[in-house]
């Protein structure tokens, strides 16, 4: 019961330290001084010097990553090199309209993908088409995309005159409709995908032939043994969600993570950086592996065929 | 047709290749021919008299803020980016290639684990984010980008050639083959460099407008190509911020985005179904 637990962290947990190390060298091995960088470009060279000892930028790089990995492990994350707040406070503070973002478009997403596919169940007509469509939005870059629908979201919102409160999540309602529209697409052909392969199948016959009806096919047939691509075609997303959401964020003027991680890029503000990079690869993995786990394959790479798609970003 | 015959004596496998190459040489191609058909002066030159003309018939995409020529300034940009993408392309395949057959040959022990540790690692955080905050270290500039977005867009592509090396090498054809004393580089020529190559590429085509993408948002954070160099994705954004007066800034460069994605799309579809077709 144990051992084949640990043995599965363990793979996880290197991935994990081996981001530690990548975003290490990341802010340790970059060009330029860090003390400079802090202090600005008119400080004294002693004040430099005297702050690159007390920072520790002077030791040998075995030590400076043993404290890199022991301020990481306690949860002392330094401080942005721009505010001087704490990394993690600075973090926290922009995470929600982020979240709420990446919340509501996940919503959008999944639904979309289900409504749409529902329909041409119903109507097998439209589906050629409509996927056709979808297709054709899937090969342009996903920036062009979510700049189009976020554009598109602030006419809807001048026109009809509906602001809410930036403060409450209601507000994210309309711009993460910009945000879910490209993985949609993404997800919507997915599921088709997988639908017609469940479509062809003779136990999708058998209970058809036995008299089921549509709402039943739907209901009993077609989504049990369609919920293991929607949460794959999902993870898969989630990447693309993030890029879509600094766009987003971009357009619309959030102060959530990519407005931080804006400002922290320029800004050299490596602390703030790595910071993002390390929560960022922390929920992926966590993400990635649980969705492995709930598949019941551990292992490597079972999304794998020549997919027509974008499943990466 | 003089070429249809001999196309057709080839055998499917290799016809794919030429196919590959000839994508890929045309992806190198496209840059060099766009760059030649923009015109620098009318790129570079300032004339603020001219500023912001809607598209007319000698400017087809109007003019930006300066007076200078929006299509142009899209050309320009199309090579730019172009550039990045050929180059990250030609860095990855052959990456993807060698590592994915080292993994898929070996697979289950060290060199495979070694690999696909590394794959994961990749796809740990999304590649924008690697390639940003590689760029915001080493600072702005098209030099290094081909480079930097080559080294992380393998993964996928590696991934995929490892899992199609462990299924070809299961296949019956390569054990006869093996039975009846064909050497190991040559299978390796024959069958498992043919059929992996193809997929791989496609993989990589169907990355393109990602590639595009990681260009623009690097115009977003600052680290684009040197201001007056412009780049597909940085236009658009510029051009964005002026919507509502001058759509043309950002519907131009757009236009060009969507119709290059498209066609790459087509293409990658076009081998995607050979591809598939070869292996059912």
């Amino acid at each position: 019961m144990f051992r084949p637990f640990v043995q599965r962290c363990i793979w996880p947990v290197s991935l994990l330290l081996g981001l530690c190390v990548l975003t290490f060298f990341l802010s340790y091995v970059a060009p330029g001084d860090p003390a400079r960088i802090i202090l600005g470009s008119n400080a004294s060279p002693d004040s430099v010097a005297a702050l690159r000892i007390e920072m520790g930028f002077d030791r040998p790089l075995i030590a400076q990553f043993a404290s890199f990995m022991g301020e990481i492990l306690t949860g002392r994350w330094g401080n942005s090199w721009i505010s001087r707040q704490p990394v993690l406070r600075e973090i926290g503070d922009h995470l929600p309209p982020t979240l709420w973002l990446g919340f509501f478009a996940s919503l959008y997403s999944i639904g979309i993908a289900l409504l749409l596919n529902a329909v041409v169940f119903v109507f097998p007509r439209i589906g050629k088409p409509l996927i056709a469509t979808l297709r054709l939005g899937i090969a342009l870059p996903g920036f062009v995309v979510a700049v189009a629908a976020a554009l598109a979201t602030i006419r809807f919102q001048a026109w009809t005159g509906w602001m809410a409160d930036a403060r409450s999540g209601v507000s994210f309602l309309l711009p993460a409709l910009a945000v879910a529209l490209y993985p949609a697409c993404v997800m919507t052909t997915l599921l088709r995908d997988r639908f017609s392969g469940v479509l062809a199948s003779p136990f999708y016959r058998a209970a058809r032939a036995g008299g089921y009806s549509l709402r039943e096919l739907f209901l009993r047939v077609l989504l049990p043994n369609s919920w293991a691509t929607l949460f794959t075609a999902w993870v898969n997303q989630i990447s693309l969600l993030v890029f879509s959401t600094i766009v987003v964020e971009w357009v619309f003027s959030f102060r959530g993570i990519g407005t931080l991680l804006i400002r922290s890029i320029q800004g050299k503000d490596l602390p703030v950086l790595s910071g993002i990079i390390l929560l960022n690869g922390a929920f992926f993995l966590i993400v990635r592996t649980l969705s492995r786990e709930g598949r019941g394959s551990p292992g490597a790479a079972p999304e794998t065929s020549t997919q027509p798609l974008p499943a990466h970003a | 047709m003089s070429t249809e015959p001999a196309m057709r004596r080839l055998s499917k496998a290799t016809r794919l290749l030429v196919w590959v190459v000839a994508s890929l040489a045309l992806l190198l191609l496209l840059p060099i021919v766009v760059g030649r058909m923009s015109n620098e002066d009318a790129a570079y030159g300032v004339r603020v008299p001219d500023a912001l003309q809607p598209p007319s018939a000698s400017e087809w995409f109007g003019t930006d803020p300066l007076g200078r020529s929006q299509w142009h300034r899209a050309l320009v940009g199309t090579s730019v980016s172009l550039r990045v993408v050929a180059g990250a392309l030609l860095l990855a395949l052959p990456v993807s290639l060698i590592l994915g057959a080292t993994a898929g040959v070996t697979a289950g022990r060290w060199p495979d684990q070694i690999i696909s540790w590394f794959i994961a690692l990749l796809h740990t955080v999304p590649f924008f984010l690697l390639v940003v905050a590689v760029a915001a270290i080493v600072g702005p500039g098209t030099k290094i980008l081909p480079w930097l977005v080559g080294s992380v867009i393998w993964a996928p592509a590696a991934r995929l050639v490892r899992t199609e090396t462990i299924r070809i090498l299961q296949g019956r054809f390569v054990r006869a083959s093996l039975a009846y004393g064909t050497s190991p580089t040559q299978v390796f020529t024959r069958s498992l460099f043919p059929l992996t190559a193809p997929p791989a590429a496609v993989s990589l085509f169907y990355l393109v407008p990602e590639i595009i993408g990681i260009d623009a948002i690097l115009t977003l954070f600052g680290l684009g190509p040197k201001p007056p160099t412009p780049s597909l994705g940085g236009l658009v954004f510029e051009g964005i911020s002026r919507w509502d007066s001058a759509p043309w800034l950002a519907g131009g460069p757009c236009l060009i985005l969507i119709i290059l994605c498209l066609g790459i799309h087509f293409l990658a579809d076009r081998i995607a179904e050979q591809v598939n077709l070869g292996s059912t």
